[in-house]
């Protein structure tokens, strides 16, 4: 016990004492959870409906047209009016209104056909061209049920739309949230950088890659035991880190992760077992310099964040559904996925499917480490 | 020119980890043109929702004839008639508008009470109104014909409807310019620029910086023969060759990259995003200097590289663009450089003339810009100057050697 509490204790102060470390899982996670938040909050509203800014002429042939006018006057009126209508006595004018941004486009009357003048693609123009269409096959749908029954009684309203064949329904008790992704992402990004823990664990026992590791083979003790207490003081504060990254996130960021607190714990231990278990692996498994093992730690954990939708949201789907197999073998979107998981579906099969697969990945690391520390000895250091 | 000289060895021996940077910027760069259109195109194009339709109903007329219509105005995105596809669909913004059609939804057509057919969509978004908009117009079509008439021909009404949404107005996209607009992929590239140019330069300059702060080196070229402006007068032209030589590489990267749209815009819209980013590199550069006063090792350059970068990057709108940002990142973001830098970005994109009143935005943003980089200059001045005199100037400055 007295030689756990040694080796524990003494890698807990080293790892908390590591500025390299603290910088970039202690810091780093804390300062791009709060640029989400800054710059990604307002993401949601991007595609929010708004009045688009359209412009009339208003020459003879716009004044000529009562049935036009006043469907206009009708779109562009009210507090949740589709269209924002301003007026212009002369089309340069309008034009010139177009060219500057102030509105998206402009709208002519040519032989009692509505027309549509753009400066560019995008959504706003795509709404003003379908107002059109809409008004110009509504005309062409009375004049041809008038045709046809003359006795019939229309209804403005089923006319024009206004009573809806559509109900709106919802998809999960929670509410959608387009951000939420980039958080999982960026925890499972922490999680994996566990392997920095994982990795200095190894670092520090192996003899011929720092003086304190020949030290530590040299001495009478079972290189089992001694791996095991160091990677559990290693998983210790790697788990606080992600717990702290976590509070920061769901209490002073309030981003919403659902109500499942003690499952959203557990996903962080497991994630953090995986990411010691990886730098524990790639550790043991190359014969490579500390700095260079680093850095293959960091590229790994990038792509496979990137895999995740750290950089692009929804690019885990993306690799989802055409390459699934990688996809299962991301440990960073398997990470993701269980947070995911957790905030959006009710039950739990998914869920468990991934914890799976993240423990199953670790206890493979874990094994493929041990069998290659297992009796290693050096010829010469 | 020794300490020029060392300035190009300090950069050479470090050329691995800025490479690195470099070629994951292009990766990156060249991923995030291929999400944006690449070619223009003189005709109006509609935007197209991705969509998709689950039908529980039969497979009649009508739902084929739905389904040729939404594809004209959406693109369709199969997905099977299962709740977990279709939730993993909608979070992931793969759909941005799903349609249930209930089963029985078409022969409850005539009815007082008709099934109602079940949406999906994010609450008040754009593209989802707009397809709901289209579905309830070609079903509330079908209704009233179905309504009207005594022994309705279905194959006949879904004819008549389609001929119907057929018809469409003209629209008519006017281009103020003689020359294309400025590429997507190409706009892309220089707006997420900020980041990589900021990463290089603080990495570049606080590696120069840390040669020579070293206590030892400091002390001996202080009692050295070189005048300490010819060594600062050397160091700076050092700084500035690599700053202008990594943005000769940036600008060809960009130039070889988007050249098939790039040969078709205006020369002075690319003259004039190539003097914004120039503008920017001073602004990065001159941060550099700054931030290389407080950088005592490789672990906290590597930090204040990225943190500086993302931060300014992030904030000014380099990753996300600024009109989607809430109002008071906007207060915050306006006090940035990066922000007046995006600023002018869009600005020259936009460009419709080159009178004075078109460009004066531009010119507004460029000064801007400029007015940062003086002003961090002089605090870099300001900060230097108490440091030097300060105890702690020959303090513990650490390099990977001295460690």
């Amino acid at each position: 016990m007295d030689m756990f509490w040694n080796i524990y204790s003494k890698r807990l102060l080293s790892s908390i004492r590591n500025k390299d470390q603290l910088i970039w899982i202690w810091a780093f996670p804390l300062i791009m959870a709060t640029l989400f938040y800054f710059c990604l909050s307002s993401v949601s509203q991007s595609d929010n409906l708004e009045s688009v800014p359209v412009g009339v002429v208003t020459d003879t042939a716009y004044e000529e047209d009562q049935m036009f006018n006043q469907v206009l006057e009708q779109v562009g009126s009210g507090e949740d009016a589709i269209l924002k209508v301003t007026e212009y006595a002369q089309r340069d004018k309008a034009d010139s209104a177009l060219e500057k941004g102030d509105i998206d486009g402009y709208i002519l009357i040519r032989e009692n056909i509505p027309q549509l003048v753009v400066k560019q693609d995008g959504i706003n123009q795509t709404i003003l061209k379908s107002f059109l269409d809409r008004y110009v096959q509504t005309e062409g749908n009375i004049r041809s049920i008038m045709e046809k029954n003359p006795d019939y009684a229309l209804d403005f309203e089923e006319i024009m739309g206004g009573d809806t064949l559509t109900e709106e329904i919802s998809l999960s008790s929670q509410p959608y949230s387009p951000v939420v992704n980039f958080y999982y992402a960026l925890i499972a990004m922490v999680c994996m950088y566990g392997g920095m823990q994982g990795l200095t664990s190894i670092t520090y026992l192996q003899g011929n890659l720092s003086a304190l590791g020949a030290r530590r083979m040299m001495a009478p003790l079972g290189r089992i035991r001694v791996i095991f207490y160091d990677l559990l003081a290693s998983a210790t504060v790697h788990i606080m880190s992600l717990l702290f990254l976590l509070f920061y996130i769901t209490v002073i960021l309030r981003v919403d992760f659902g109500d499942r607190l003690p499952l959203l714990v557990l996903t962080c231990l497991a994630g953090t077992i995986l990411g010691v278990a990886f730098g524990t692996a790639i550790s043991c498994l190359t014969k490579l310099g500390e700095n260079m093992k680093v850095g293959i730690l960091v590229s790994i954990t990038m792509f496979c964040c990137f895999g995740a939708g750290m950089m692009v949201s929804g690019m885990k789907y993306i690799v989802d559904q055409h390459m699934p197999i990688i996809s299962w073998l991301n440990p960073a979107a398997r990470i993701s996925d269980a947070f995911y998981c957790l905030y959006y579906f009710d039950d739990y099969q998914r869920y468990c499917q991934n914890i799976a697969v993240i423990l199953a990945m670790a206890a493979g690391m874990f094994l493929l480490s041990a069998f290659s520390l297992r009796r290693q000895n050096y010829e010469s250091i | 020119m020794r300490v020029f000289k060392v300035c190009l060895l300090v950069i050479r021996r470090r050329m691995v980890m800025f490479a690195t940077y470099f070629i994951i910027f292009i990766g990156v760069s060249i991923m995030l043109s291929q999400f944006s259109r690449q070619s223009y195109n003189s005709v109006f194009e509609e935007s197209r929702p991705a969509f998709t339709v689950i039908n529980r109903d039969k497979e009649t007329i009508y739902t084929e004839k739905m389904m040729d219509f939404l594809k004209e105005h959406g693109t369709y995105v199969p997905l099977e008639d299962d709740m977990e596809a279709i939730q993993d669909a909608r979070f992931n913004e793969a759909v941005s508008y799903i349609l249930i059609i209930p089963e029985g939804f078409q022969d409850a057509l005539k009815d007082q009470k008709p099934v109602k057919l079940l949406e999906n969509m994010i609450q008040d978004s754009a593209s989802g109104y707009q397809m709901s908009s289209y579905v309830n117009q070609y079903w509330g079509y079908i209704q009233t014909r179905e309504k009207i008439e005594e022994n309705p021909d279905r194959e006949k009404i879904a004819d008549e409807v389609s001929e119907l949404l057929n018809r469409s107005v003209s629209v008519e996209k006017r281009q103020y310019l003689k020359t294309q607009p400025v590429s997507e992929g190409f706009k892309a590239q220089y707006q997420v620029a900020p980041y990589i140019i900021l990463v290089i330069c603080v990495l570049c300059i606080t590696s120069i910086f840390l040669s020579f702060q070293r206590p030892d080196i400091r002390m001996r070229n202080l009692c050295g023969p070189l005048k300490p402006f010819t060594r600062l007068w050397q160091m700076g032209l050092g700084c500035s060759c690599v700053g202008i030589v990594f943005w000769i590489i940036l600008t060809a990267a960009g130039l070889f990259l988007y050249y098939d749209s790039v040969k078709d815009m205006d020369i002075r819209i690319t003259g004039l995003i190539l003097l914004n980013s120039f503008i920017m590199l001073l602004l990065a550069m001159a941060v550099s200097v700054l931030a290389s006063l407080f950088v005592r090792d490789t672990n906290m350059q590597n930090a204040a590289a990225n943190i500086l970068a993302l931060g300014l990057s992030f904030l000014g709108g380099a990753f996300v663009p600024i009109s989607i940002m809430g109002d008071s990142v906007l207060k915050v973001a306006r006090c940035l450089p990066v922000y007046w830098y995006e600023e002018c970005l869009d600005e020259i994109s936009g460009l419709t003339g080159f009178g004075m009143e078109n460009l004066l935005p531009v010119w507004k943003c460029m000064g801007i810009l400029l007015g940062f980089t003086i002003a961090v200059l002089c605090v870099t001045l300001a900060v230097n100057k108490q440091k030097s005199g300060a105890e702690e100037s020959f303090g513990t400055a650490k390099t990977e050697i001295g460690m």
